[in-house]
């Protein structure tokens, strides 16, 4: 006997994640369907053997020791006043100060005329794909199937953009990869042009050295790099863009046109 | 009591409670009991600058896995990077940590001890024949009992990864333990 019911349903009802009337309807549906009693009966049992069967490791009682020791460390940098003499900690403040006031400006000095590294990273691997002939992994324009194909490969939900078909031909997916991390890559073509939409995570990069726009409500960080045009913009903890050899009012204009992720 | 002391003491109020799941769950990914220590440490370190950011009387538990879990993904990660102080062995089977041993629940009598010694080896080597991310998040689900939207936050992942793993973890443990589950 079998039960055309999908098992992910059954695991949503058995950890309390559908709605109330969907949970009502698998509950009526289980009284009179014997498969979907067993799967239940048998996740049920798989539940209960890992809750009571997995052995319990003490807490070495050496760990919340070594943890409090290394909080008291970590006092003085958390800003805890402490009894030193104020006319010496004042004049310790300010020679810190001083010294990163230095060290902030050098930086800015040594970084400003540089091309920030998530540029050309990005422009690079467009290049790189382009001698190397990498294809994109070919797939139907439908948000939902990009969507599922970058499910196990990137740890953030993947906009997929939405573009005037007539203009612009979706050409495919690819999974990149620069700054260590993963970059969820959409290739659309416009005429000869490649334009490709980007996303990945925003952790340890900042865009401010970047010049702005505004586009409607949103501000977007332009750059143009080897000739091509690279539009930034931050949504949440991820960072979307669109990379082209297209000139940059092309690129906004695509920008404009993109629903499903502006 | 300095300002400092007060913070350390709220601290450890808000955190203790948690050690044995951090533990726990630290110990179903990483071997070696030291390298669990240090994991554990910097979880505790990472929470205490950013206490700020914690609001009380939301879930505190699921505040630190996600720190953890943070942590273990950095560790994994400078731990790939830098090989030269492992051996080949070592790195392909960072993600696929085997077992270790660890002490058996009190049980009644010796017999019954033996039975779920026997027991919970079978379960634990089922689970590390799983991937690390498979493994904690059918251990999130069904040991711990956080929601989908919990674990999706505590792993950095979309719900949709969380029900993914959880359906294909579910599976290949029901199919390893498929002998013990029809006992």
């Amino acid at each position: 006997m079998s039960c055309e019911r999908p098992h992910s349903q059954l695991s949503l009802y058995l950890d309390g994640e559908l709605a109330p009337s969907e949970a009502r309807e698998v509950a009526d549906h289980l009284r009179t369907c014997p498969t979907c009693q067993q799967e239940v009966a048998a996740y049920r049992r798989l539940q209960a053997l890992l809750r009571t069967a997995l052995p319990e490791e003490e807490v070495p009682a050496r760990l919340w020791t070594s943890i409090h020791h290394r909080l008291v460390q970590e006092s003085p940098a958390t800003g805890a006043p402490s009894a030193g003499r104020p006319r010496r900690r004042l004049w310790m403040c300010l020679g810190t100060l001083a010294a990163l006031l230095l060290v902030t400006v050098a930086v800015r000095l040594w970084l400003t005329p540089a091309i920030p590294a998530v540029v050309h990273e990005m422009v690079d691997s467009q290049i790189r794909a382009r001698l190397m002939g990498l294809q994109y992994h070919h797939l139907p324009e439908d948000p939902e199937t990009i969507k599922r194909w970058f499910d196990d490969k990137v740890e953030f939900a993947v906009l997929v953009p939405t573009l005037p078909q007539e203009r612009y031909t979706f050409l495919g997916t690819r999974l990149n990869y620069f700054l260590d991390r993963r970059v969820a890559e959409m290739a659309y073509a416009s005429g000869s042009h490649i334009l490709s939409f980007v996303m990945f995570s925003d952790k340890g990069i900042t865009l401010s050295a970047l010049p702005t726009r505004r586009l409607g409500s949103r501000t977007v960080y332009v750059q143009t790099y080897k000739g091509y045009t690279t539009v930034f913009w931050q949504d949440g903890a991820v960072f979307c863009g669109l990379v082209s050899d297209l000139q940059l009012p092309a690129v906004l204009e695509a920008l404009r046109h993109a629903s499903g992720v502006t | 009591m300095t300002e400092i002391d007060q913070r350390r003491e709220a601290f450890a109020a808000l955190v203790q409670p948690h050690l044995p799941t951090l533990w726990r769950c630290i110990r179903r990914l990483v071997r070696e009991t030291q390298d669990a220590e240090d994991l554990v440490q910097e979880t505790c370190l990472k929470a205490f600058r950013a206490l700020h950011h914690f609001h009380p009387g939301t879930n505190a538990k699921a505040w630190l896995l996600t720190i953890l879990m943070n942590t273990y993904r950095d560790w994994v990660r400078a731990t790939l990077r830098h090989p030269d102080t492992f051996s080949l062995d070592e790195v392909r089977t960072l993600l696929q940590q085997e077992p270790h041993t660890q002490t058996p629940s009190p049980a009644h009598t010796p017999e019954h001890r033996a039975v779920h010694a026997e027991l919970g080896r079978l379960v634990q080597m089922a689970l590390d024949d799983l991937s690390p991310e498979f493994r904690m998040t059918v251990l999130l689900a069904d040991v711990e009992g956080f929601t989908y939207k919990e674990i999706a936050a505590i792993m950095d992942c979309p719900i949709g990864t969380v029900m993914s793993r959880l359906s294909r973890a579910r599976y290949l443990l029901r199919t390893t333990l498929q002998a013990v589950l029809e006992e």
